[in-house]
């Protein structure tokens, strides 16, 4: 029973138009003026057996419409995993529900990983360790990046390196002590409900009646009417491949 | 549709670094400012062979009032009458930040985001850092993720080599990080009689509010990094391993710093459950030069499973015994093979060369010459190369005005070496 709504927003600075009326398809000369100048940023929302205010279906608070409760022991919200060779053998994550908002993540991409490009950029944090213990050399002692033969080669190669580069907006972070609220937490936004985890032997299992469960969590904050819990990331992240 | 509005090349470098793929040459352009497109040879270099992730400046931090919580049970009605209460767990505003210190550097749960309310120029009085931590995971030693084969002996004793060597999918962390400050606020609650965190009629009758504060780095003292490793296992027969094979890991924690937990709270603090507390900055139980590495599992003969216990839901985690099948007995080369490369690193099956040391007391003892230290796992809380009994080198205690009230002294754990581990969770059948 898995209902999910995914939103994938990009937006770019495009220089097509587009109708105010019905959703039209995009010919070619419609796209040929994207060039991504400004980057990429992406939003996301998605939502297993939760209501859009974060409130597990079937618990008070929730939308009635979806017809069917997350709530009791043996509630069809649930998945499982089940291991090769380990047949019949079912680790069932029951009563889970989960919303998750993105709000902003900026993509851009880094054409050389340099001292310039890359705030924060300290030689000294180099890995430095043997080739046999090294990330960047393969079990044969060679190493992996081009233009690299021994340790020492590694900043240099790393430098000439392009890399996708993932931020997000600033934001001002604060807590009101007078009404116990927080602001400013806003880069994503997590609602999470686990009845718990148990262990089922049956051809089945992941359906099978639950005798017990092990272990129940929950993702919130603790304000009023507030069911999601605020995190905040800063920074910028690098990834790359060699 | 083009993917960021880019053609040939940058749709070429998305699936070099998401996926790993080779580079066929395409024409690229340049773009004046902003986002700028790749030439072709700047993605020669790739070769597939890792995705690597970096950070720097990074700063993660959950709101104060932001909680995990993980949930307890009503006891059954004999644990109940045996005087058991429901255990609840919160953690609240987990952050991970910088751990400067200095002047503008620290805050506390009750100012995130604005520098002060703790004395700065110590990292574990202020929980938060103001900045980001520099290099969280350097671009020069990033995380590395990907598939990889190691040479090494396997569950049957055979040493695997060349083209025979089995995959593992692996995450591996920096070997060198600046120090970041990891710290949450957390509530054993005791006694919870309902879900509704809005209705305090649910609340328990017993709560302890803590504080708890790491400064440190994933890596050892002398940079091992964390690594964890994701495996098929190899436990069949000789003629066909990989009969039984199925989902196994491994996990090399490393970790190194200074800890603290703290329970008092300042006057005025509003001491409720929920409300974030206002800590006071000193109090507190302390470890300094912390500096521990714990193998658990060990290419290509010991990994973590997980296995169901009875039918009441339970289950087990089992790190699986070293030399486990039936015809491994102690004479069997199989059996050698794997103990004599677990405790000595020999591939070959050879006994471990030994010496023998004579002890303060006289005694003369036989160890191993050179011990496999890849196996061997170790947690010292204290720095055993300077002064013992400095208060601020390994445990203490300190109380709300700074004073180190009791000095416990260092200790440590060596030869750490774990041949097998069962974890059965109780609680499910309730």
């Amino acid at each position: 029973m898995i209902r999910a709504v995914i939103l994938l927003l990009a937006f770019w600075v495009a220089q097509a138009s587009f109708p105010a009326y019905s959703m039209q398809p995009l010919d070619d000369t419609d796209m040929a003026g994207i060039t991504g100048y400004e980057g990429v940023a992406l939003a996301l929302e998605l939502r297993v057996n939760m209501s859009e205010s974060g409130v597990p279906l079937g618990m008070a608070g929730a939308a009635s419409e979806y017809g069917t409760s997350c709530i009791g022991i043996n509630n069809p919200c649930r998945w499982a995993l089940s291991f090769a060779n380990r047949d019949n053998v079912w680790l069932v994550f029951n009563g889970w529900s989960l919303a998750l908002r993105v709000n902003d993540i900026f993509l851009d991409v880094v054409p050389e990983l340099t001292p310039l490009s890359v705030p924060g950029f300290n030689l000294a944090m180099a890995d430095d360790r043997v080739p046999s213990d090294n990330r960047f050399f393969n079990v044969n002692g060679e190493c992996m990046l081009a233009n690299c033969s021994v340790v020492s080669d590694i900043p240099t190669s790393i430098q000439g390196m392009p890399a996708m580069k993932l931020s997000t907006p600033a934001t001002t972070l604060a807590y009101d002590s007078s009404t116990n609220t927080s602001s400013g937490f806003t880069n994503t936004q997590v609602s999470l409900y686990l009845d718990g985890v148990a262990a089922i032997t049956a051809p089945d299992g992941y359906s099978a009646p639950v005798p017990g469960t092990f272990m129940g969590a929950q993702i919130g904050d603790i304000q009023a009417g507030n069911n999601f819990a605020g995190w905040a990331f800063q920074g910028d992240v690098y990834v790359f491949g060699y | 549709m083009r993917i960021l509005g880019f053609p040939g090349a940058s749709r070429r470098f998305f699936m070099t670094v998401l996926f790993g793929a080779a580079l066929t040459p395409a024409a690229g352009f340049a773009v004046p400012g902003g986002m700028v497109a790749l030439e072709d040879e700047e993605m020669a270099g790739v070769s597939g062979a890792g995705l690597a992730i970096a950070a720097h400046n990074f700063h993660f931090q959950a709101a104060p009032t932001s909680y995990i919580w993980i949930t307890g049970r009503q006891p059954d009605p004999a644990a109940i009458a045996a005087g058991w209460n429901r255990g609840d767990l919160f953690y609240y505003g987990t952050a991970w930040t910088g751990g400067q210190t200095g002047p503008g550097t620290g805050t506390t749960f009750h100012e995130p985001g604005v520098a002060g309310g703790c004395n700065q120029n110590e990292a574990l009085r202020c929980p938060i850092g103001v900045s980001g931590v520099p290099s969280f995971a350097s671009v020069l030693n990033p995380y590395v993720f990907r598939v990889y084969e190691y040479p090494g002996v396997d569950y049957q004793g055979m040493y695997r080599q060349g083209s025979n060597m089995p995959s593992v999918m692996e995450l591996i962390g920096p070997s060198k990080t600046d120090r970041w400050r990891w710290s949450f606020w957390g509530e054993i609650e005791v006694g919870r009689s309902g879900t509704s965190l809005g209705n305090p009629a649910d609340n328990g009758s017993g709560l302890l509010q803590s504080q708890t504060i790491i400064h440190g780095s994933p890596t050892t003292t002398d940079g091992r990094p964390a690594v964890i490793r994701y495996l098929r296992t190899q436990q069949g027969n000789g003629g066909n391993p990989s009969a039984d094979g199925s989902f196994g890991i491994i996990y090399e924690s490393a970790l190194s710093g200074d800890f603290r937990f703290s329970v008092g709270q300042n006057f005025g603090s509003p001491d409720e459950k929920g409300w974030v507390p206002h800590f006071n900055d000193a109090e507190g139980f302390y470890f300094h030069n912390v500096d521990a590495f714990i193998p658990i599992g060990r290419m290509h003969y010991q990994t973590l499973q997980l296995e169901p216990s009875g039918t009441t839901g339970d289950f087990i985690i089992r790190l699986t015994p070293i030399a486990p099948t039936a015809s491994q007995n102690q004479s069997s080369l199989a059996f050698q093979m794997i103990y004599n490369e677990f405790y000595c690193g020999n591939i070959d099956g050879a006994a471990c060369a030994t010496t023998t040391v004579t002890t303060p007391d006289g005694n003369n003892v036989v160890k191993i010459q050179n011990p496999n230290v890849e196996t061997q796992g170790y947690i010292r809380w204290g720095d055993f190369s300077s002064n013992f009994t400095a208060p601020d080198n390994g445990i203490s205690f300190r109380d709300r005005d700074n004073n180190v009230t009791r000095h416990l002294g260092v200790s440590r754990i060596e030869g750490l070496r774990i041949q097998s581990l069962t974890l059965t969770t109780q609680g499910a059948g309730s």
